[in-house]
């Protein structure tokens, strides 16, 4: 995701926005209601006003709205520019998405456009077992972030299609990222602007995923190597360091990826000394929320304090689903409690009328001008939303599944 | 003995709890004053608003200025209204009445812990504070009075710090109790003096036993109050520390209920309620 900032720069560049009605109208109604969010209500969302059922219902149908006939998922809508064009790191990690939607809905097309997904990746799987950065031109480098999000969606169409190609193309993604990890478990060769960061945990959920599936402890050992050593990076504070983003304010959306990977990553391995660090940082962005009923869209490095005034929503919707993996190990209602309000609050900033583009769509930030992919609406914002709305159901067909300590 | 000299703090002069345990304890103590929020900042408004909805605002507010016609329909809890008339103060509904029926004076503030408030309290000099609302309270508040501020919490400590927690123990399968305690600059760590459980009653409903629960806190309160002074001092000081329940949502309502239920069920094959 990272080669694609420089592009979205340029695009920011370009944005005027009292040249398009609809960018100015959904800033105003966005205006109006940041205002009435200052005065937040001790017990804004422990109401449901919004059925979860219906909004995972319209963002899911978005996804299929951004979906190209060729397989691939637009990146996003732009108030400004329009679509965007088709992005395999995130078409890659909304595969799983997409099968889990077939499962949790019924609708069976959902499984059969993860598979067209998956077969227009394959098309873009370089030679050495790599996916290529960006937006995949011919020019693009090879990229370790994007190859682990893809191989999320590779893992997961092998299992449901027991196709061949797709186990072929595991593997082979998998061995180039062992093959370029440095010896430390941190990747630095073909990552964004050459540097190890910490949020490559989520390559490391994805290798420990393949290798598990794969039946290879190699991808296994590489991935639990990859967590130690962003484990190190954890201050006493429960925040870590070594995002490493030159350009952008550590946004909740890598902070959240950086538990996520933790999390996914402890989930094969089963080794206490990963879970411990995330739960400390999960208790506190509980906390965070419980107090302030949001969290910050980016936070200040090293601190837990706001950079910013406005919501990363995707990095909500991703902490969410950290949430409901921690409060069920730990047997603490309280984290499913705080599952449902914050995906109250996001879905009280979904649109569930109006334009196609926008309708079921997922803002980048609330105000929709905050600096987190500004006046967008990423598809990877619609996924962690809809997995986390999964999430909650699932947990409320069986709450006391773990939530509570004899349930 | 001498009795403690008592200020209460309170949420607004319409706080039902307040209310009640002003005019519970204002005939036998030494009630030198009461410090009350000022009832209608604008972000008060918007939280009422966001919290109950326009409609429910609407009501209150008619019930609390004096539209409704039965004196009964003024109160939402039940058995604060019970208890005022008791004590042969039914028609009185608000603090500033209850104050002044006793001559206690009572003193509007912005915030609790503003410079309107400590004035006023070191003016007053207590012996002890009752809270009955009006936020988290503050080092500089809570250095003033010579033995504490008590509070009764509606949930057992130190398991059920925080909100909602009549619920969170019902959904844990626990008897709701209520708890005196202390304050300190933590949210219910303070150190616990008595702690006291509120019996499920066939028959009673959710809503019904919630009332009598809080109702609960203020008999607790109201008898702390009246707990001889020396004791008290000595056990000022402590702090306790667990895990803080925030507002519950309503998804859980479903499966608090049917725990309510169960435990009502049990309650009755026991002998209890």
């Amino acid at each position: 995701m990272g080669y694609t900032t420089s592009r979205l720069t340029e695009e920011l560049r370009q944005v005027e926005l009292g040249r398009l009605p609809r960018a100015g109208v959904t800033a105003a109604t966005d205006f109006v209601s940041s205002l009435r969010g200052r005065y937040r209500s001790t017990n804004a969302y422990t109401r449901t006003r919004v059925d979860s059922g219906v909004a995972l219902s319209e963002v899911m149908r978005w996804v299929v709205r951004a979906q190209s006939p060729t397989g691939g998922i637009s990146a996003y809508f732009s108030l400004t520019s329009g679509w965007a064009p088709d992005y395999p790191e995130t078409t890659g990690y909304l595969i799983p998405t997409m099968f889990d939607y077939a499962d949790f809905s019924g609708d069976t097309r959902f499984g059969h456009r993860a598979t067209q997904a998956g077969e227009w990746l394959l098309r873009l799987q370089r030679d050495d077992g790599s996916f290529p950065a960006g937006f995949g031109g011919s020019d693009a480098e090879p990229s370790v972030f994007n190859t682990g999000q893809i191989l999320f969606g590779l893992v997961r169409l092998w299992k449901e299609t027991n196709d061949a190609s797709f186990q072929s193309a595991t593997h082979r993604a998998a061995d180039w990222l062992l093959a370029v990890q440095d010896v430390d478990g941190a990747w630095r060769t073909w990552t964004y602007q050459k540097r190890c960061h910490v949020y490559y945990t989520m390559v490391a959920w994805a290798l420990a995923e393949a290798g598990s599936s794969l039946g290879e402890p190699e991808f296994v050992d590489a991935a639990a190597a990859n967590a130690r050593w962003a484990i190190e990076q954890q201050l006493p504070n429960g925040r870590f360091q070594r995002y490493q983003l030159p350009y952008w304010p550590e946004f909740l959306h890598f902070i959240a990826y950086t538990h996520q990977g933790l999390l996914g990553t402890w989930a094969v391995t089963r080794e206490p000394a990963l879970f411990e660090p995330v739960a400390d940082a999960a208790a506190r962005t509980l906390r965070m929320f419980e107090i302030s009923k949001t969290l910050p869209g980016a936070l200040v490095p090293g601190t837990w304090e706001a950079e910013g005034n406005f919501e990363c929503l995707t990095g909500m919707a991703q902490e969410a689903l950290v949430w409901t993996v921690v409060g069920r190990e730990l047997s603490d209602v309280r984290y499913l409690n705080a599952v449902l309000k914050i995906n109250e609050s996001i879905k009280a900033r979904l649109k569930l009328t109006g334009p196609r583009t926008t309708r079921g769509a997922v803002p980048g930030s609330f105000p929709i001008w905050g600096r987190y992919l500004s006046m967008r609406y990423p598809n990877w914002a619609a996924k962690f939303l809809a997995d986390s709305l999964m999430a909650e159901k699932h947990a409320l067909i069986d709450p006391w599944n773990g939530f509570l300590p004899n349930g | 003995m001498v009795k403690p000299r008592i200020a209460l703090l309170a949420s607004s002069i319409h706080s039902e709890r307040a209310i009640a345990t002003l005019a519970q304890i204002a005939a036998t103590e030494d009630i030198v004053g009461v410090v009350a929020l000022r009832t209608l900042s604008l972000k008060t408004l918007l939280r009422k608003f966001d919290q109950l909805g326009s409609s429910s605002v609407i009501s209150i507010a008619r019930k609390k200025i004096g539209l409704s016609t039965s004196g009964e329909d003024t109160w939402q809890n039940p058995y604060h209204h019970r208890r005022l008339s008791l004590l042969g103060l039914g028609d009185l509904t608000r603090l500033d009445s209850v104050a002044a029926h006793y001559g206690v004076p009572l003193v509007k503030v912005k915030t609790i812990n503003g410079p309107d408030s400590l004035n006023a309290l070191r003016a007053w000099s207590p012996h002890l504070i009752l809270y009955t609302g009006g936020g988290i309270l503050r080092k500089p508040l809570l250095d003033i009075p010579g033995i504490g501020v008590l509070n009764a919490h509606a949930g057992e400590l130190p398991r059920y710090r925080g909100a909602s927690v009549v619920d969170w123990a019902l959904l844990h399968g626990d008897v709701p109790a209520v708890s005196l305690h202390f304050i300190d600059t933590g949210i219910d760590t303070g150190r616990v003096l008595e702690i006291r459980p509120v019996p499920l009653r066939l028959g009673e409903s959710l809503p019904e036993y919630r009332w009598r629960a809080e109702d609960a806190t203020v008999t607790l309160l109201a008898e702390g109050a009246n707990r001889p002074l020396p004791s008290m001092g000595a056990l000022a000081n402590g702090s306790v520390q667990s895990r803080q329940f925030y507002f519950i949502h309503d998804s859980f309502m479903p499966h608090v209920e049917a725990a309510f239920n169960q435990l009502q069920q049990q309650s009755s094959k026991a002998g209890g309620g």
